[in-house]
């Protein structure tokens, strides 16, 4: 697709003129007495200078006199129309028009046709034909006479959309790439051919043979210098019988628009989603929002919130209980809130930070006092039984029965397995599935187009399967693939769970064969297996996303052809910073015309790189540098000599011409060289003089040019006399000179004299004898390219320039080396049907907005295959983490957003932080806030997300295609999960401690804020809470040191010294307390911390303790794949009770954590909901026997208690999308009161907390 | 009537400039910032122009880019009436494909789209622009006598500030989508009965918080909204609407009150 930019000024690639002689030396004209009338066709004509020039080279000889050419062309913008009727009025030969308008308008019928139909269209990519460039071969082939020659230029990708048409109509086509130089720019080819009679199929050596141009344009030959015919241009008697502009038919437009509808890739009108109603009016106030499987209880928060219940007629579950019937409404308010602000060096303030919070408003219509109430916002009930004081949970509380019957009615079920209707048979599998789970296969397998549907059916098709960690989506998926009869699965997944993946089948699915697909051979050899029965390829995230390695590119950049600079370019991914000069007077494009001449002979001369015009031409200038030396023997080519004229002819029209300008053009006569041209400079020049006979001035300075254009010629030569001679006789001027001049001729005699011995004049300009008796000026020999390359730099210094924007092009380039091919695009490329199902675990992990891992994935759900999304934490607690795996599923969501809409979708379902400023109106700086003046404007820029997303999204698109299963719908008796928050006090020396290096980094915050450190220390703010976790030796070495970061100097900002490693820390005494208690029950103990340099210590206090092995999983160790054996075989193997690890390390993929029934949290990971519902999950799972404990100790009143609050904040945002809890449901829908911490970013955020007093005001550290 | 647009860009020899033929548009300047603005520029809520295959990008990309359309008088510096897309007020655009050319129709979403995704905390306001074809499907489902015999009891009618009875048959159709465009704007809920619906619509226009295109007489001051041959293109009567909560709410309660009163005098 073309740029905007380009489309906003009908951007076109003409075809360069020097190839149109090239293109003409294929084609002759039928000659003889009969043949005298041609027409040549040119429907996209630009300013009509490649058809006229085409024109005239075929039209060359003597006897093309007796032809008679008629051009028949079009033009659309109206200001290249214009300088194509010019043209037309000033060239020889005929026309018809040209016409103005879209060449799609034309009125032509044609009558014997034309005899050559030139077409270079516009490039671009068209929705009907392909490509724009066969829409308009289309449109004009038909109207070339039989034997009728098409030249045809376009970029060489073009002809594929072609080949049919030119298999059917041209016999026997040409086609050549443009040369090195030019097919660089635009890839262009021409494809020369007379057209034959309509063939009814096409003609398939033809068809190759266009294919083949399309596919590798190496094939093809490159367009020859001058070529021998190839084709004969017939004559006819009358191209058209009419060539008209036709005007568009407005009525017929008008009958066939169709309001509010917009037209589909294929062409189909359809309505634009959102705006024209889809139901009648009476449906138009209620909500539908049909749902894989019946809604949660946990839902009705979203249903309120999504207008589910507007204008329903709600009873109380309880009629005795004297409530009213109610109209129930919920909308959202998404208020900002001021969260923070932003100070001048004076403290005042000059902005406000706002994010939006959700805020759910019920109201409701009292059907018996027929009156509204707004209901108070709270997730505690009262009790009341009076509408007016009703709160949010008293509605959901005594109106739930109803609330939930209408919700069912509102939200149609796909699969409710309380119907009988509803139900389907499954084939059974190995390991038996629980009924939730047996539910679950029946609703995706609905999802997928049913039982028993065809692989057309499916297609398209998906299904999120958001399950609780630990439920077994696996076996749901592996279950659903049999149910469907899929043939070949193909499963995607981190790379750490390939085995498992293949654990898992073994179980569930026994009979189906599996293998990891490592590479290509691999997935080609799955594809070759035709044995019957199910075949399952596991494909690891990271070889279906990496491909080859990236280096950079060579000395030159390749499309400007500037040099490139110095370091790693590839790795940087650096972008070429050239600018070029563009000539905005007439001296500087003098300087370009200049440049151009020059530019074979030396493109490496900076000068000339300089003054080109157009990236596409220094780009050619790099080529030619790297493959051609700068030619020897140079002479100057008309080209040069037109523009030494030009200046001559300019410097004497200039009243008072500068001695910069006139020493320019003597370099470029020098340059020139030409004996005559030089005689005829200075004649020139003698004769501008004669007008002003003063011994001064204009006249005088135009005769002394005159002069030293003699000095240009071999010195005491016969031409050189001759010259002198010649002008002395020509009228003299004035006598009179101003005091202190010399006779000119005086002079010039002693400077002829000097040259002659080689001696130095004072001249600006130096002209002295060369050793081979020649002359030469500025030591270079007169007719030498240092001279023209000179007079290019005397020019260009001269002419005035702007600067253009850079040139932008990537300095880097793809290499085959390793050897290795993303396979999820070999598969979209190779074997694009090949699998029946895919499945992507860990779905999540795909949303990353431009992430290699997210494109991987979506390539392959692009294929159109049936797709399962298994996740167990579809969101991060960011509206804008759905996004892509939405759209890349979601055919509904695909409708209401484009691929780029991820602002759009954050706007309409997410929450956004906004700065808000006054500033002043004149000089758009920020003013104090509050002070306004008439010369004051607010301003408000979005400065990014907020968590959280509307719970409109869950209803209207996630749980249309999700099927949510929970460990409690499970039925299994999975044991109790516990979690708690044990605080604990820290002692005296660790506090005071602790809030020296808060005082401190809060105190060089503040100092910071208005210089170039100004948040640079916000990540160790986000650290100093470890503080309290870290402080001893054997973790933090000598002292703890709070630093700026190493790439803004490593400058200390604080330093405590580190207690002794043989202190036990507050925490670690509960630790080493907890595990003992835990173990003494038979409770295996995981010890999580974030900081993994915390973990050996842990150990050893932990085995000094209890005086057994507690192992460490080190990441760094024990690759993500091996972690599972790992843990069989040191852990569970040895009998190993206590396992250390970073949570990172276990979050996903490992199912033999059950061994661990306590988990104790000794550090907060991040505020990451993710990490800690995956991390929480390995042990609360299918397969755990014991009660699980989830134990977080925090040091109470310390900013470890806020980051806690934090993170449980984001799990219940995230945990409300998947319906798992009520309380987390209301709270995200906008219940009850936002603190607005969670928008900001967490050492931010505890910075504004002790700034404001709050953080060290706590008793505990006190 | 010469309805040709031009748009050009740049001047001199770089100039450019591309046609396309106005069909119709709509403005509701009292309804969004920029139409408020002091311009003699036409900012219309709706646009929509017909152009010919070729010409269809680069007028489009021009439209979108925010540059000035002007009505073609014939002369070089097209001095005549001038349309403008503000980049900033994010302008929606469709395009529709037929073998006669394009027609693009470009509108301001927040107030066209039927649900803006949440309540704007200032106030409600939209263009209500159905398709012609869509009303007249309607008005075959609306039993019209007995909403129009209830209006009539409910509102009292003044032809000199407020529309008539028989006007009212001309928008009845539109009545229930009024309150479903309402109904995604306001916090309150809205009683699901399209006599409540046609009454609602009424009494709004009578207020001057609504105001249709095609009556002089329901045009009131600031809050007009005005439409050019958008009739031609199959839309219906435009209907403008613009009100804070509170006069919203003030007006809901009433109306609820007159509807339930008449019911049960009824």
């Amino acid at each position: 697709m073309a740029r905007p930019e380009s489309q906003a000024i009908g951007g076109y690639y003409a075809t360069p003129q020097h190839l149109v002689p090239r293109i003409a030396s294929l084609i002759a004209y039928a000659r003889g007495r009969q043949a005298r009338d041609f027409d040549l066709t040119d429907p996209c004509a630009g300013d009509g200078a490649a058809i006229t020039a085409l024109r005239d080279a075929i039209f060359y000889d003597e006897e093309s006199r007796q032809a008679m050419a008629t051009l028949h062309a079009c033009e659309m913008e109206e200001t290249r129309h214009r300088d194509l009727s010019c043209r037309q009025r000033k060239e020889w030969g005929g026309w018809s028009g040209p016409l103005h308008g879209d060449a799609f308008l034309i009125d032509a019928v044609p009558q014997d046709g034309t005899s050559l139909l030139y077409l270079n269209p516009p490039y671009d990519l068209d929705r009907e034909h392909g490509r724009l460039e066969q829409r308009f071969l289309a449109r004009f082939a038909p109207m070339l006479t039989m034997g009728g020659v098409l030249v045809l230029v376009v970029p060489f990708y073009a002809l594929g959309a072609s080949a049919d048409l030119l298999a059917r109509n041209f016999p026997a086509p040409h086609c050549y790439r443009f040369p090195e130089a030019d097919f660089g720019v635009f890839r262009q080819v021409a494809l020369i051919a007379a057209r034959g009679p309509e063939l009814l199929e096409p003609d398939q050596q033809v068809l190759a043979l266009a294919h083949g141009w399309s596919a590798n344009p190496e094939a093809m030959p490159e367009l020859p210098e001058a070529g021998r015919p190839i084709v004969t241009m017939p004559p006819t008697e009358s191209a058209f019988r009419r060539w008209d502009m036709g005007a568009m038919d407005l009525a017929g437009l008008r009958a066939r628009f169709r309001p509010w509808h917009v037209s589909d890739r294929a062409g189909r009108v359809a309505p634009i989603p959102g705006v024209l109603p889809a139901e009648s009016s009476a449906d138009l106030l209620s909500r539908r929002y049909p749902v894989a499987m019946p809604p949660r209880p946990a839902h009705i928060a979203a249903g309120i919130a999504a207008g589910v219940f507007n204008g329903a007629r709600v009873e109380p579950d309880d009629a005795s209980s004297g409530l009213p019937a109610l109209l129930v409404k919920g909308a959202f308010d998404r208020e900002f809130v001021q969260v923070d602000t932003k100070t001048n060096k004076d403290g005042e303030v000059t902005g406000k930070v706002e994010v939006q919070q959700p805020k759910l408003v019920v109201t409701v219509l009292d059907l018996r006092a027929k009156r509204y109430f707004t209901l108070r916002s709270a997730t505690q009930t009262t009790g009341t039984r009076d509408a007016a004081t009703m709160t949010t949970a008293d509605l959901v509380a005594s109106y739930g029965r109803s609330l939930m019957a209408r919700m069912l009615e509102q939200c149609p079920v796909l699969h409710d397995p309380g119907l009988e209707a509803h139900r389907v048979e499954l084939p059974e599998v190995a390991r038996p599935l629980y009924p939730a789970q047996r539910e679950a296969v029946v609703a995706t397998v609905k999802l997928l187009g049913g039982p028993g549907a065809g692989r057309a059916q499916r297609r398209r098709k998906a299904a999120f399967i958001l399950g609780e960690i630990g439920s077994g989506k696996t076996s749901v998926a592996l279950a659903t693939a049999k149910a469907i009869d899929a043939r070949r699965v193909l499963v995607m997944v981190p790379p750490h769970l390939l085995d498992g993946w293949r654990d898992q089948v073994a179980a569930v699915l026994p009979e189906a064969r599996v293998s990891v697909l490592p590479d290509v051979t691999a997935i080609d050899a799955f594809a070759a297996d035709e044995a019957p029965g199910m075949s399952i390829g596991i494909l690891s995230r990271e070889a279906a996303k990496l491909g080859h390695a990236w280096a950079s590119v060579g000395p030159r950049c390749p499309e400007c052809g500037d040099a490139v600079p110095a370091g790693d370019l590839a790795r940087t991914r650096a972008r070429c910073e050239a600018t070029r000069r563009e000539p905005t007077d007439r001296i500087a494009r003098a300087a370009a015309a200049l440049a151009l001449e020059l530019a074979r002979s030396a493109p490496s001369d900076p000068a000339v790189r300089g003054c080109l015009r157009g990236r596409h031409l220094r780009r050619a200038l790099g080529l030619f540098a790297e493959r051609s030396p700068a030619a020897t023997g140079w002479r100057a080519t008309p080209g040069v000599v037109a523009v030494f004229r030009s200046n001559l002819a300019a410097v004497l029209r200039a009243d008072a011409a500068s001695g910069e300008s006139i020493e320019a053009v003597l370099l470029l006569g020098a340059a020139v060289g030409s004996v005559a041209e030089i005689e005829r400079a200075a004649h020139r020049a003698w004769d501008a003089g004669a007008a002003d006979p003063r011994g001064y001035g204009a006249g005088d300075s135009r005769r002394a040019l005159a002069r030293r254009f003699a000095l240009l010629l071999p010195p005491d030569s016969a031409e050189q006399r001759r010259l002198i001679l010649a002008l002395r006789s020509m009228p003299q001027g004035e006598s009179f000179r101003p005091y202190g001049s010399e006779d000119p001729w005086k002079s010039l005699d002693v400077a002829i004299a000097a040259t002659k011995a080689g001696e130095t004049m004072p001249w600006a300009f130096t002209a002295h004898r060369s050793t081979d008796g020649n002359a030469a000026l500025g030591g270079h020999p007169v007719g030498s390219l240092a001279l023209a390359t000179a007079a290019l730099r005397q020019i260009s210094a001269l002419g005035k320039w702007s600067k253009s924007q850079a040139c932008g092009s990537p300095l880097f380039t793809a290499i085959p080396e390793p050897r290795r091919v993303p396979l999820a695009s070999y598969v979209a490329k190779r074997h694009p049907r090949l699998f029946d199902l895919l499945i992507l675990d860990e779905g999540h992990e795909f949303s990353g907005e431009g992430s290699a891992q997210g494109f991987a994935a979506h390539r392959l759900t692009a294929l159109g295959m049936p797709t399962l999304l298994l996740t167990g934490s579809i969101m991060n607690g960011y509206a804008d983490s759905l996004f892509a795996n939405q759209w890349a599923l979601d055919p509904d969501f695909r409708a209401e957003f484009a691929r780029d809409d991820r602002g759009e979708f954050v706007r309409r379902y997410g929450y956004l932080k906004q700065l808000v400023e006054q500033r002043d109106a004149k000089t758009g700086k920020p003013v104090v806030f509050g002070s306004h003046t008439d010369r004051v404007e607010t301003s408000t820029r979005t400065i990014g997300h907020a968590p959280g997303v509307l719970p409109l999204f869950v209803l209207r698109h996630l749980l249309r295609r999700a099927v949510t299963l929970h460990k409690g719908d499970l039925s299994l008796d999975l044991p109790k999960c516990e979690e708690r928050v044990a605080n604990v006090e820290p002692t005296p020396e660790l506090a005071a401690a602790y809030r020296r290096l808060q005082r401190r980094l809060v105190e060089q915050i503040k100092r910071d804020r208005f210089s170039s450190m100004a948040g640079k220390l916000w990540g160790q703010m986000a650290e100093l809470p470890s503080y309290l976790d870290r402080a001893t030796s054997d973790v933090c070495g000598r002292a703890f040191t709070i630093a700026y970061p190493e790439a803004v100097g490593a400058q200390v900002v604080a330093e405590e010294p580190a207690l002794a490693a043989s202190v036990v820390l507050p925490k670690e005494q509960w630790m080493i307390d907890t595990a003992r208690t835990e173990l003494a029950e038979g409770r295996n103990v995981m010890v999580l911390a974030w900081h993994v340099a915390l973990l050996p210590r842990l150990a050893r206090l932990l085995e000094t303790a209890l005086g057994e092995r507690c192992p460490v999983l080190d990441a760094g160790k024990v690759a993500a794949g091996k972690r599972q054996a790992w843990i069989d075989r040191e852990v569970i193997g040895k009998g190993r009770r206590v396992l250390l690890v970073n949570p990172v390390a276990v979050q996903t993929g490992l199912n033999n954590l059950v061994h661990f029934s306590t988990q104790l949290w000794m550090q907060n990971p991040g505020c990451n909901a993710i990490v800690y519902r995956q991390t929480v999950g390995r042990v609360d799972r299918i397969g755990q026997k014991r009660e699980t404990r989830i134990l977080f100790p925090v040091y109470g009143g310390t900013t470890q208690e806020t980051l806690h609050s934090l993170l449980l904040h984001k799990v219940a945002v995230s945990m409300s999308t998947d319906g798992l809890d009520g309380e987390s449901a209301l709270a995200a829908a906008g219940v009850g009161d936002g603190t607005g911490l969670e928008a900001m970013a967490v050492g931010r955020q505890l910075y504004e907390l002790v700034a404001s007093g709050r953080g060290l005001q706590t008793k505990a550290v006190a | 009537m010469n309805r040709t647009l031009v748009i050009e860009t740049g001047d001199g020899s770089k100039g450019r400039s591309f046609r396309a033929q106005l069909l119709g548009y709509a403005l509701a300047d009292h309804l969004w910032e920029g139409g408020r603005a002091d311009t003699n520029r036409l900012r219309p809520a709706v646009l929509v122009v017909a152009t010919s295959e070729a010409e269809a990008a680069p007028f489009l990309a021009n439209l979108r880019g925010g540059r000035k359309a002007a009505l073609d008088n014939g002369y070089q510096s097209r001095g005549g009436k001038s349309f403008e897309l503000l980049k900033s007020a994010g302008y929606a655009f469709s395009t529709q494909r037929f073998p006669e050319g394009v027609v693009v129709t470009a509108y301001l979403p927040e107030l066209v789209r039927l649900d803006p995704g949440m309540v704007d905390p200032s106030g409600a306001r939209f263009l209500l622009l159905p398709p012609a074809a869509w009303v007249a499907d309607e008005a075959q489902r609306v039993d019209a006598a007995a909403v129009v015999q209830h209006v009539a009891r409910t509102v009292a009618f003044d032809r000199r500030t407020g529309p008539s009875l028989d006007d009212l048959h001309v928008l009845l159709p539109m009545a229930s989508l009024f309150a479903a465009y309402l109904d995604r704007r306001v916090r309150a809920p809205i009683v699901p009965d399209v006599r409540f619906h046609a009454q609602l619509l009424a009494t709004a226009l009578k207020a001057g918080l609504a105001s249709c295109s095609r009556s002089r007489s329901w045009g009131l001051g600031s809050r007009e909204i005005t439409e050019e041959h958008l009739d031609e293109c199959g839309f219906a009567p435009g209907i403008a609407f613009q009100a804070k909560h509170d006069e919203i709410e003030a007006l809901l309660a009433e109306q609820v009150d007159a509807f339930y009163g008449m019911r049960r005098a009824a």
